[in-house]
């Protein structure tokens, strides 16, 4: 009689844990554990002499740099940078995001903007400063265009 | 006295000393022309017309462009704007001390694996001038 009790009990207890860890809450949850959506995206330029580093977050829609490479024949130096980069735009139809941020120099303002193409693993990188001389020649921008892959 | 205040009407009401003022910035190869109302009040940029000087034909726009910072120290405007249609960000940088512009466009269109930056990436300098 008290094991057919307990048996019972059992099932009820196993009958509630399979209602909640199936439950939409918890299977979030669990996908969160699991698949933080998080993932490094390494960028570089042709040539290899330059590479950058990003933490990217989906689902804070997250990007910070992390880290610059500079390589050269012999010698590979890296540099921390730690910066977030301020969203534009998180374009999910096209797995793109569009970042802007603008550097205060005392001499030469200048504005970043970076196109992430997730879809592609592209990335381009574009300055424009301003410091336009009177002579109107244009050697104040800069656009690169970087292969990319992603590191999970 | 009367000449003195006359004067200093004509100094206050000239487009360098203006809050509001037209513009007016022609592309490099003069193909291209692009008119704008400034407000420095209210720290707002209107794209009012555009005017393709092959066919002479003008369009009005009417656009307010969402201003990203505005540099007093340098009398200068940065703007950004995207067009998630035709997949672009443009981005404006005004300096109305030097009267130029300069504007530059990235296009989120990758078509093969070896892309050209120069059909990415699209950069323009234009002269202008301001008209009260």
């Amino acid at each position: 009689m008290l094991y057919s009790e307990v048996r019972s009990k059992m099932y009820k207890l196993l009958f509630v844990f399979f209602m909640v860890i199936s439950s939409p809450l918890y299977s979030d949850k669990l996908n969160y554990l699991y698949q933080k959506n998080e993932f490094t995206y390494q960028c570089d330029r042709e040539g290899l002499t330059f590479s950058m580093i990003f933490k990217v977050e989906t689902r804070d829609k997250t990007i910070v740099h992390s880290q610059s490479v500079f390589k050269t024949i012999g010698s590979v130096s890296v540099t921390d940078v730690n910066k977030q980069l301020d969203i534009y735009y998180w374009d999910e139809d096209n797995d793109s995001v569009w970042t802007t941020n603008y550097f205060y120099e005392k001499e030469n303002p200048f504005l970043r903007t970076i196109l992430f193409n997730f879809k592609k693993q592209k990335l381009v990188l574009q300055f424009l400063k301003n410091d336009v001389s009177k002579d109107g020649r244009l050697i104040t921008e800069e656009s690169e265009l970087l292969n990319c892959y992603t590191l999970k | 006295m009367y000449k003195l205040i006359f004067v200093f009407f004509m100094v206050i009401s000239s487009p360098l000393y203006s809050n509001e003022f037209t513009y007016h910035c022609d592309r490099d190869d003069n193909n291209l022309s692009m008119v704008f109302d400034v407000n420095r009040s209210e720290k707002s940029i209107v794209h009012t017309h555009s005017i393709d000087k092959t066919t002479n034909s003008v369009s009005k726009v009417s656009l307010p462009i969402e201003i990203y910072n505005w540099d007093e120290r340098k009398d200068s405007v940065w703007t950004i704007y995207s067009d998630p249609q035709s997949l672009s960000f443009v981005t404006f940088l005004f300096n109305f001390q030097h009267q130029r512009l300069v504007l530059q466009s990235i296009f989120n269109i990758f078509v093969t694996e070896e892309d050209d930056l120069d059909d990415i990436v699209l950069s323009s300098l234009f002269k202008c001038y301001i008209v009260k």
